[in-house]
């Protein structure tokens, strides 16, 4: 009876989630192996491919490129102002609630922002020229300097949130007592809140990271023309029909998703010792 | 000796910082999208437009497209929006409620679809969308933006259920209240701060999702942020038509937001989120 | 009297709050080696008192010196004070020997006297079988020691103590009370101790300050405030007691039912008592002046109410020969008592000198 009551209560949530996410996951693999509907029989070709044919090698390292930068730099913008929102101040409020607006605001727009202030020609370029300089090319410049600025914009509100969630549920007695202990402010910081927030600090970053791996609107429309992220190339042969393509791409950008995954993990449980064991809860 | 330093005056440097963030970040970008929105004319290297017009917004009006993508969108988004929050809720229930075999594993596979790049699941459900003949409908559209966002609509209601003490419950029912008047007295008002922060989330992400419409929907049914981007993928960008677009597409999200702001906890976003 | 050096001075120590919970203008001290206790009920501003002297919150105005070095203004790392809290505010990351060595670490103290001290603390506390465990594993009970352990082991000029023992159960409570006092008796530390429970200020303190309303009401040793306590508030906070009005001629107060009671100070005209149930003797007494209204069996003790006139008084006597209620009896004082003050302290009053 209970277990009936559990199965029907699961069924909802479980179900849409198998039929649209794990299904065609699970087709998406098999496909890129020559297997399923699309395939015509076991082959690593596809796969292979990926990694021989320049054009899909560049874009995977391209796609990789446009999560681990703009990531990065986020995490340097989000942690302070993540602690900055923790103190008081006049105007915090606002500020508290005003930085989230990005989250709202749809990447192309974001895209169109940058578009509008940095191209050449754009406001920054035209305040910039009153002072004789140039502001060179960072829309659709070889670096996608226009589309990690998108993206930065966008993710540093997300990952701020999460952020300041996990400082603030430091209890403030912790960190009162490191510092009468004799620690300073920089050292009760590295000693005790940087690892206590940890779990949310990986969690914000590994869900940002993903989220800029499968990056669509920022770089078609701020990053060069060569090399294409797996992204746009994903939709360039959707388009064609191109199924065995696709789905080694997929499995490609999931096994980047899942090695980033598993060596950040790696990496912040060797500095932070028991870190992951300090819910932030 | 070193002093504390005043925290008056840390307190003024914080919020001159804050100030400068805001404008610079926010200010900067939308006053100049609102600037084009009404500018007639506005050529390198002057920084203000050369001229005002509300011709943009009148032609926007008056172009049976977008306004179909206006009504596509804000239908979409409230049907996304129901729609997930009715499926969320049981299974969240289920997994903050309820201990049973396996529960690691379906925690885990409702949270997968955060860990993998959205355009993987989006190609793949297109794919399957073809051959059902969903694509390039309405209901395919929905369909994939529920899947988009329900991951984090089932964590954020799960973590809000779970931190509802079961003493509650059995206080109430020590007191004479039934099943009904348990959900009705206790359970609804203490998970309203959930269910805000779920459904705001919904509604953003449904509003602003880009890339699963796009390949699902596109060029059959368009909403404003695929319509946004033809016009700016295209050869002929019109700055001004542009930003009236993306001050279209703004304006409900920002209205929504500054609303439930105002009620919503920080931390039931952030709990819901910060976890994996 | 004040030739032995203070080891905490606080003077004129306030705390200006948008809200209600302010704190005025509060001055006292703190000898070497002394157990002093500020007790006052939730609210009073003690907690922020010590937040100050601890350097996490800043006064409005005033000054703190330890050991004659002004501190008012120093960071909390740099103020040589080491506090515990009620919550213990244990670093979870971290195991029980990490917590207890962070302090050491913090202030570069060497290896091996790092080691030697470890050692120390651990052994005094009883902490050697839980050193590597994490704070998580502990009951609330071993998380307090471990937190003294770790303020102990700094060897601070002044030891804090925020209601240590308020998150654990009646009886801990009572076996940890002994256990701090047997450990103060040990390390000689300055201790100052935030507390609401007037049990555990009087049997650990050498001195008491009592708190009310952001103020100090009155200081002194334990058995004094107990007994002859100079504020109304004092004589009620410190539990059961009977304000009684007096006419007050030289060193005799006249009880309002006939007799007299030994004043420690002279002074004349009307004021009030406190007269504690248990310095109070009942005598059987026919033609005496009260009638035992009740009378409560309480094992080792009987609570007698008294009507005498229009008062009522109660009375605490050995339950070796009881009265029994309706019993007519004669009532007399045991031990000079002290005048209340007539007023509520003003801030004049409120600084309070160490003695």
């Amino acid at each position: 009876m209970r277990a009936v009551h559990l199965l029907l209560l699961l069924l909802p949530g479980v179900g849409v989630l198998l039929a649209t996410f794990g299904l065609p996951l699970f087709w998406a693999v098999l496909g890129a192996f020559g297997l399923g509907a699309d395939g015509a029989g076991f082959t690593l070709i596809p796969l292979t491919d990926i990694f021989a044919e320049p054009k899909y090698r560049k874009g995977l390292m391209m796609s990789l490129y446009y999560a681990i930068a703009p990531t990065t730099l986020t995490l340097f913008v989000a942690i302070p102002l993540a602690l900055m929102l923790q103190k008081s101040f006049i105007g915090r409020k606002l500020l508290n609630g005003l930085y989230k607006l990005p989250l709202a605001v749809p990447a192309i727009v974001a895209a169109f922002m940058v578009l509008t202030l940095f191209e050449q020609g754009g406001f920054i370029d035209r305040l910039l020229m009153l002072g004789g300089w140039n502001i060179g090319k960072i829309v659709r410049d070889p670096l996608g300097i226009g589309v990690i600025l998108a993206t930065l914009w966008k993710d540093v509100p997300f990952m701020t949130l999460i952020i300041a969630g996990a400082f603030g549920a430091i209890p403030s007695d912790t960190v009162h007592a490191a510092r009468s202990l004799g620690a300073t402010r920089l050292r009760a910081f590295w000693a005790v809140q940087l690892p206590l927030a940890m779990p949310g600090i990986t969690a914000a970053t590994l869900l940002c990271f993903v989220k800029s791996l499968g990056n669509f609107a920022a770089p078609s429309l701020l990053g060069p023309a060569y090399p294409l992220p797996l992204s746009i190339l994903m939709y360039d042969s959707y388009r064609d029909g191109d199924w065995m393509a696709i789905y080694a791409m997929g499995t490609v950008l999931i096994l980047a998703a899942f090695v980033v995954l598993a060596a950040y993990y790696t990496l912040t449980a060797a500095a932070f010792g028991t870190g992951k064991a300090a819910s932030s809860r | 000796m070193k002093p504390v330093g005043s925290s008056r005056s840390r307190g003024l440097l914080l919020s001159l910082a804050a100030l400068v963030c805001v404008l610079l970040m926010l200010g900067l970008p939308f006053g100049i999208i609102a600037l084009w929105s009404v500018s007639d004319g506005w050529f390198p290297p002057s920084l203000l437009p050369d001229g005002f017009t509300a011709r943009h917004w009148l032609m926007f009006l008056n172009d049976p497209s977008l306004r179909s993508a206006v009504v596509n969108s804000l239908v979409i988004t409230f049907v996304v929006t129901l729609a997930t929050m009715i499926i969320a809720m049981p299974t969240a229930w289920a997994l903050a409620r309820y201990t049973f075999p396996l529960k690691k594993v379906v925690e885990v596979f409702v949270l997968a679809p955060l860990i993998v790049p959205g355009i993987v699941v989006a190609v793949g459900l297109g794919r399957v969308f073809l051959k059902l003949d969903l694509a390039y409908t309405m209901l395919g559209v929905i369909i994939i933006q529920v899947a988009g966002v329900l991951p984090m609509t089932i964590r954020i209601l799960a973590s809000g259920f779970e931190a509802i003490p079961s003493d509650l419950i059995a206080a109430a029912r020590t007191l004479g209240a039934n099943r009904i008047a348990v959900v009705r007295h206790i359970l609804v008002p203490l998970s309203v701060p959930a269910m805000l922060a779920a459904g705001l989330l919904s509604f953003i992400g449904s509003f602003e999702e880009f890339e699963r419409t796009f390949i699902v929907g596109a060029p059959i049914v368009h909403t404003l942020t695929t319509r946004l981007y033809i016009n700016l993928s295209g050869a002929g960008l019109v700055v001004p038509v542009a930003s009236v677009v993306c001050l279209i597409l703004l304006l409900p999200v920002f209205l929504v937001f500054m609303l439930t702001s105002r009620i919503m906890r920080d931390d039931v976003m952030a709990a819901g989120m910060g976890k994996l | 009297m004040t030739t032995q050096a203070h080891e905490l001075d606080v003077l004129d120590v306030s705390k200006a709050f948008v809200g209600t919970r302010a704190l005025l203008p509060t001055s006292f001290a703190v000898k070497k080696g002394e157990f002093v206790t500020i007790l006052g009920p939730s609210g009073c501003g003690k907690s922020t008192l010590l937040r100050i002297i601890t350097g996490i919150t800043e006064p409005s105005g005033g000054r703190i010196l330890l050991r004659d070095r002004d501190i008012t203004r120093l960071p909390p790392e740099r103020r040589d004070i080491a506090i515990v809290f009620q919550s213990y505010a244990l670093f979870p990351h971290m195991s029980v020997a990490d917590n207890i060595l962070f302090g050491l670490k913090m202030k570069r103290v060497p290896k091996e006297e790092r080691r030697r001290r470890f050692d120390q603390v651990v052994a005094i506390c009883g902490l050697e079988s839980l050193v590597t465990r994490s704070p998580r594993q502990l009951s609330g009970g071993q998380q307090q020691r471990v937190a003294l352990a770790r303020a102990l082991v700094v060897q601070p000029a002044l030891l804090l103590l925020d209601e240590p023992l308020s998150n654990l159960d009646a009886k801990l409570r009572e076996t940890l009370r002994e256990e701090l006092m047997a450990l103060h008796k040990r390390t000689g530390s300055t201790t100052l101790y935030v507390t609401h429970d007037q049990s555990e200020a009087m049997s650990m303190s050498d001195r008491i300050i009592v708190m009310k309303d952001g103020q100090v009401v009155e200081s002194g040793a334990p058995r004094s405030l107990y007994m002859r306590p100079r504020q109304r508030f004092t004589a009620l906070f410190f539990g059961h007691t009977n304000i009684v009005p007096v006419d007050v001629d030289g060193d005799r107060a006249r009880l309002p039912w006939g007799g007299a009671v030994a004043l420690i100070e002279k002074a004349s005209g009307r004021g009030e008592i406190s007269l504690r149930p248990e310095c109070l003797s009942l005598v059987a007494d026919p033609a005496g002046p009260g009638v035992v209204d009740a009378a409560v069996f309480m094992g080792a003790d009987v609570h007698y109410t008294v009507r005498i006139g229009d008062h009522l008084l109660r009375v605490r006597r050995g339950s070796a020969a009881p009265l029994a209620e309706g019993t007519r009896v004669s009532v007399t004082v045991d031990a000079p008592v002290s005048l209340l003050a007539a007023e509520p302290p003003g801030a004049a009053d409120a600084t309070v000198e160490a003695r």
